[in-house]
């Protein structure tokens, strides 16, 4: 039988470690960029419309939601939103 | 009655002098022409969702589009619950904007709302045409509820 020793090792600070982490949640305050916010979502679209980036390195907000971006694969989009809501991308290595 | 050929002839052989007069006289017309089209150039910024097809009824709220979202069979699962944190990421920085303890700005706000509204209208395009009519009116409409304290602070408090 497995006996599991609650005084010693991991155990002895598992109180220690749920109260920093519940601290920590409580004190959670957002610390990603602007930046990285929209670089995330426009990794996340890329990867909806089925096409190949790996990550986002540099994108130019070309205009109200249209997009270049240029990825880590080498290939550059550009990302739009037509009149019908609609959105596409055009892209090329 | 002069015909358009004869109109076309006749200001060939006007002088130079009086072509350059023309061209002053017309210059101001052409400036205030240009001036009078900066208003069209600027609502351009709403011309990406201007031909959205009618819907009998205008969602107003994010929350109910969420709701709309949820019940779509257009999405998988995990598309769900991933368009859902981020629609709850967004609420909450839009509340922290409204109570004065935001980093980041209302156009950076606006910004990142674009790009939510585009993650969901990826889904719904080609398998929820309805939902996908529904975002596309509702996305100017709700961004100017959620920018206002007022409207804000009455549907997310």
């Amino acid at each position: 039988m497995i006996r599991l020793n609650f005084s010693t090792g991991l155990f002895r600070n598992l109180p220690l470690f749920v109260l920093s982490a519940v601290g920590a949640a409580a004190c959670e305050r957002e610390r990603t960029s602007h930046d990285d916010i929209v670089k995330a979502d426009l990794l996340v679209i890329i990867d909806s419309l089925g096409s190949p980036c790996g990550e986002v390195l540099e994108y130019q907000n070309s205009g109200e939601l249209g997009y270049t971006i240029y990825c880590k694969s080498g290939d550059e989009y550009f990302l739009s939103v037509d009149p019908q809501g609609r959105v596409g991308m055009e892209g090329r290595k | 009655m002069i015909s358009a050929k004869e109109v076309i002839k006749l200001s060939y052989r006007t002088p130079l002098v009086s072509r350059t007069k023309l061209a002053c006289c017309l210059s101001p017309v052409i400036l205030m022409a240009l001036f009078l089209s900066l208003p069209v150039i600027a609502h351009d910024r709403n011309a990406p969702r201007s031909g959205c097809p009618p819907v009998e009824e205008e969602i107003i709220d994010l929350q109910i589009l969420a709701d709309m979202l949820a019940n779509t069979k257009a999405v998988s699962l995990f598309t769900k619950l991933s368009l859902k944190k981020d629609i709850n990421k967004v609420l909450k920085r839009l509340n922290q904007f409204h109570d004065g303890n935001s980093k980041f700005t209302l156009e950076q706000l606006e910004e990142q709302y674009n790009l939510l509204l585009m993650k969901m209208a990826i889904h719904l395009q080609d398998n929820d045409l309805v939902l996908h009519r529904h975002l596309c009116n509702a996305w100017l409409v709700i961004w100017e509820d959620l920018r206002d304290f007022d409207s804000f602070k009455e549907q997310h408090s």
